[in-house]
C-alpha cells in the first residue's frame, strides 16, 4: 500500500541492518533495515504496538536487539562513542526528585563534556516556560512540567542524533510550538532528529517519515498524503 | 575547563544529598549503626536459641563428619544455580530510573556508575553473611565439639565467603549477560559436581571447597589446601563481578529500577500482596502461553471460578511451581526437625504461609479487581467463597499426598500424620487468605487519635502478625504429639482445622 524505499547513502548517520527484537517469542521488530542521513527531521509513526518505542530503545542502547545491528555514526548502539553522539528522551519523563531543573541541566551537560551549559540551558528554560520553576525540585511538577524538563535535559547538549518518543503528549500548544522550533533548528544544523508520534500535525514539519506496522518497515520516504490520512484515521 | 566525569558524578551525588536534606549529622550515623548492631546482636542471640539441641553422640558425629561436606556442597551448588538464574534475569543491581537514563546513557564508562552500587550491595551481603555465620556457628557449637569460640569464628569466615560467592555469582551472570540456558547449564554442572563429591567423599567440586569452610572446627576433616582454595574462590568471584560489572545490560536494569522502588514502598506499607506481585515481575515470572495441561472445552461452564482457578494453575511458570514445592518441602522437613528443636515450628509455619500466598492466587486476583466483582451479577461474597475452593483443594490435596508418602515410608502414626497435614494446609491457607483480605494496615486517623502511638503500634503489629501466627498454629499438633501423645494431637488438629475453616469463611464473607 505504501512506498518502501531503501536509500544507499554512505554517509548515513544511523544504519539499521536486519534488526529483530523478540519478546517471549513475539516479534516486536522483524528484520528491519533502515538508513537515516544527517540533517533530517524524521517522523516515526505506526499504530500502538507497532514497535516504535522498541526501535528507539534499541537505537539509544537501552534495549538489546535479539538479532541484527544498529550503528550510530558507525559505532554500535549503546557503545560509549555511540552514546556521545546520541540524545534520547523517553515517552515517560524520568527525573531525579532531588535535583532542581537547573541542576539536571548542569550535570547532564557536564557529563557530556559541555562547558558552557548556562547559555543553552537558559534558552531552553525560557522556551519551555520553566524560568519560574527552574530552581524547584521536580517531585511536585505536573506531568506537562516534567515532560518539559525532560525534553530540556535531552536538548541541553549537542547531539548528532536526537530521538524523542511521544514528546507532544502532555505539552501545551506553546510548548509544542517551541519544541518544534528547537527540533527544526537542530535538524537544520545537521543533526538527525527522530520523533515517534501519533500527531498528524508533526508530519507537515517532518521531511522524512518511517512507518512501522507490526514490527515491519512499511514506509521509508518523505511523508505523503496516504501516511497523513492513515495517521488521521488512527491507523 | 571541562570537569572530569568522576568530579561531575561526585558533585551530583553531593547535590542530591544536600537537596534531600540528608547531610547527615554524626548522631544520625551513630544511631543507624547502633540499630544495625542491635539487630545483629538479636540475630546472634536468637538463632542459637531457636536451633539449640543436644550434643551429638559419637556415632551421629561420625556420620556428620562423613556427610556434612557433601551436603554443604550440594546445598551451595543449588543456591549458586538459583543465583546464576537470578543474574541471567538482571539481578542484583537496581539503580534508580534517572541513573539509567542520564548516567548509563552518558558517554562515560558504565563501570563508574555501577561499581559503587555493586560495592555497596556486596558490603551489605558480606555483613549479613558475617552475622548469619556467627549465629549459625554458635548454634552449631551446642551440638558439635570444639566450643562456641571456634564455631563463631568459623561462622565469621564462612558466612561472608558464602555470601560473597553467592552475590558474585548473581553479578557475574548479569555482567556477562548469561542466558537462562547457559545459567541452567552451569547450575547443572555445579550440582552434578557437588553430588559426585557427596557420593564419592572427594574434594573436587568448587562448591565443596567453599561449603567446607563452615566445618573448619571439626579437626582433621577439611584439608588445608581446600580451605585456601575455598577462600580464594570466594574472593575471586565477587572481584571478577566488580571488574565486569560495566557489561550489565540496561534492559533489565530499567525494569528493575522501577519495580524495586515500588516494592520498597509496598514493603514499607506492609502490603504483602503487592510485594508478591512485584516480586513476580522482578523475577520475570510470566504465565505460560501454553498451559501444562489443557482443560477440555465445554459448551456451558458450570463452575467458572473453579475452572478458571485450575486454568490459572495450569499456566504457572516452572519457577513458581518449584518455589512453592520447595517451600512446602522445607516446611515439612523443618516440622520433622522440630521434634528435637521445637522453635523450628515457627520457621516451618512461615514457609507454609509464604507458599500459600501463591496458592491462593485465584482468591487474591479477584480482590485485586474489586470493581469487576460488581459486574458479575452474583453476590461478591459468593464469588470470593467460590474462589477459595480450588486453593483449598490444591493445598490440602498436596498435603494428603505428602502425608500418604510419609505414612507409607514410616509405617506408623498414620492418623496423626494425616491430621497434621490437613491442619497445617488449612491453617496456612487461612493465614494467607486473611492476610490478603485484610490488606495493608490502614492509616486510620481515628485510630491514631484514640490510641497512643505505642498502643497503635502494638495493634498494627497484632494485625500484621495474626496471619502468619495462624499458619504457624497449624503445626501445633506436632508439638502436642511430642508432649501429650497422638490422641491429643489429633484433637488439636481438629480444633485448628475448624478455626482455619472459620477464618477462611470470615475472609471470604468480609468481602471487599
Amino acid at each position: 500500500m505504501i512506498t518502501v524505499s531503501h536509500r544507499n547513502a554512505p554517509e548515513s548517520l544511523l544504519r539499521i541492518s536486519h534488526l529483530t527484537k523478540n519478546y517471549d517469542g513475539h516479534a516486536a521488530l522483524h528484520d528491519l533495515n533502515l538508513r537515516l542521513d544527517p540533517g533530517h527531521l524524521v517522523a516515526l509513526v505506526g499504530h500502538n504496538g507497532a514497535g516504535k518505542s522498541t526501535l528507539l530503545g534499541i537505537i539509544s542502547g537501552l534495549i538489546d536487539p535479539t538479532d541484527g545491528e544498529v550503528l550510530v555514526g558507525g559505532h554500535i548502539a549503546g557503545s560509549l562513542p555511540a552514546r556521545a553522539l546520541l540524545s534520547y528522551a523517553g515517552d515517560n519523563p524520568v527525573l531525579y526528585d532531588d535535583l532542581s531543573v537547573w541542576e539536571h541541566l548542569e550535570y547532564v551537560a557536564a557529563l557530556h563534556g559541555v562547558d558552557d551549559w548556562q547559555t543553552p540551558s537558559r534558552e531552553l528554560v525560557e522556551m519551555f516556560g520553566l524560568q519560574d520553576r527552574a530552581d524547584d525540585l521536580p517531585s511536585r511538577f505536573s506531568r506537562g512540567m516534567r515532560q518539559k524538563t525532560a525534553l530540556a535535559v535531552a536538548l541541553v547538549r549537542p547531539a548528532a542524533v536526537v530521538i524523542v518518543d511521544e514528546p507532544f503528549v502532555g505539552l501545551d500548544m506553546k510548548a509544542q510550538a517551541a519544541l518544534l522550533d528547537v527540533l527544526e533548528a537542530r535538524a537544520a544544523s545537521g543533526s538527525t532528529i527522530i520523533v515517534a508520534t501519533h500527531q498528524p500535525l508533526f508530519l507537515s514539519h517532518a521531511d522524512w517519515c518511517v512507518m512501522l506496522h507490526d514490527g515491519r518497515l512499511q514506509h521509508d520516504a518523505p511523508p505523503n498524503a496516504e501516511i497523513l490520512e492513515a495517521l488521521q484515521k488512527g491507523e | 575547563m571541562t570537569r572530569s566525569s568522576d568530579t561531575v558524578l561526585r558533585e551530583m551525588r553531593a547535590a542530591r544529598r544536600k537537596n534531600r536534606g540528608t547531610e547527615r549529622d554524626w548522631i544520625d550515623t551513630w544511631y543507624e549503626l547502633w540499630l544495625r548492631g542491635f539487630f545483629a546482636i538479636v540475630v546472634i542471640v536468637v538463632v542459637p536459641i531457636v536451633l539449640t539441641g543436644d550434643k551429638l553422640g559419637a556415632h551421629s558425629l561420625a556420620q556428620f563428619r562423613d556427610h556434612a561436606p557433601g551436603v554443604a556442597s550440594v546445598v551451595l551448588a543449588v543456591a549458586l544455580w538459583a543465583a546464576l538464574r537470578a543474574g541471567a534475569g538482571g539481578a542484583p543491581l537496581a539503580p534508580v530510573g534517572p541513573d539509567v537514563m542520564y548516567l548509563l546513557l552518558a558517554p562515560i564508562p558504565r563501570t563508574r556508575v555501577l561499581r559503587p552500587l555493586a560495592v555497596h550491595q556486596l558490603r551489605g551481603a558480606v555483613t549479613a553473611g558475617a552475622v548469619g555465620g556467627a549465629a549459625t556457628g554458635l548454634a552449631a557449637a551446642a551440638r558439635l565439639p570444639s566450643g562456641p569460640g571456634a564455631w563463631a569464628l568459623c561462622g565469621l569466615v564462612a558466612g561472608p565467603c558464602i555470601a560473597a560467592i553467592f552475590w558474585g555469582a548473581v553479578a557475574v551472570a548479569s555482567a556477562r549477560r548469561l542466558t537462562s540456558l547457559v545459567a541452567n547449564g552451569i547450575g547443572v554442572v555445579l550440582v552434578a559436581g557437588a553430588a559426585a563429591d557427596a557420593t564419592l567423599r572427594t574434594w573436587i567440586a568448587p562448591t565443596t571447597w567453599v561449603g567446607s569452610l563452615a566445618l573448619l572446627p571439626l579437626h582433621g576433616l577439611v584439608p588445608p589446601i581446600v580451605v585456601i582454595a575455598g577462600i580464594a574462590l570466594a574472593a575471586a568471584v565477587p572481584i571478577g563481578a566488580l571488574i565486569a560489572i560495566g557489561g550489565t545490560s540496561l534492559e533489565p536494569l530499567l525494569a528493575r529500577s522501577a519495580l524495586t522502588s515500588q516494592m520498597r514502598f509496598a514493603a514499607s506499607l506492609q502490603d504483602m500482596r503487592t510485594v508478591v506481585l512485584l516480586h513476580r515481575q522482578l523475577a520475570m515470572e510470566k504465565s505460560r502461553r501454553r498451559p501444562w495441561l489443557r482443560l477440555p472445552t465445554r459448551r456451558t461452564v458450570r463452575r467458572p471460578a473453579w475452572r478458571r482457578a485450575w486454568h490459572g494453575y495450569a499456566r504457572w511458570p516452572l519457577d513458581r511451581i518449584v518455589r512453592v514445592l520447595a517451600l512446602l518441602a522445607t516446611g515439612a522437613v523443618l516440622t520433622y526437625a522440630a521434634r528435637s528443636t521445637h522453635l523450628l515450628i515457627i520457621v516451618a509455619g512461615v514457609a507454609l504461609f509464604v507458599a500459600a500466598l501463591d496458592i491462593i492466587e485465584p482468591f487474591a486476583a479477584e480482590l485485586d479487581h474489586p470493581t469487576s466483582l460488581l459486574t458479575y451479577g452474583v453476590s461478591i461474597r459468593a464469588v470470593l467463597l467460590r474462589n477459595l475452593a480450588a486453593p483449598v483443594a490444591a493445598l490440602v490435596g498436596l498435603a494428603l499426598v505428602g502425608a500418604a508418602t510419609v505414612a507409607v515410608v514410616a509405617g506408623h502414626h498414620t492418623v496423626l500424620v494425616f491430621a497434621c497435614a490437613v491442619s497445617a494446609a488449612l491453617a496456612a491457607l487461612a493465614g494467607s487468605t486473611l492476610n490478603v483480605a485484610l490488606g495493608p494496615p490502614p492509616a486510620s486517623q481515628l485510630a491514631m487519635l484514640l490510641f497512643s502511638p505505642d498502643i497503635y503500634g502494638i495493634v498494627l503489629l497484632v494485625r500484621q502478625g495474626l496471619p502468619p501466627a495462624l499458619a504457624i498454629s497449624g503445626l501445633a499438633p506436632v508439638a502436642v504429639a511430642t508432649a501429650s501423645g497422638d490422641v491429643a494431637a489429633v484433637v488439636v488438629a481438629g480444633v485448628v482445622s475448624g478455626i482455619s475453616i472459620g477464618t477462611l469463611l470470615y475472609a471470604a464473607l468480609r468481602g471487599v
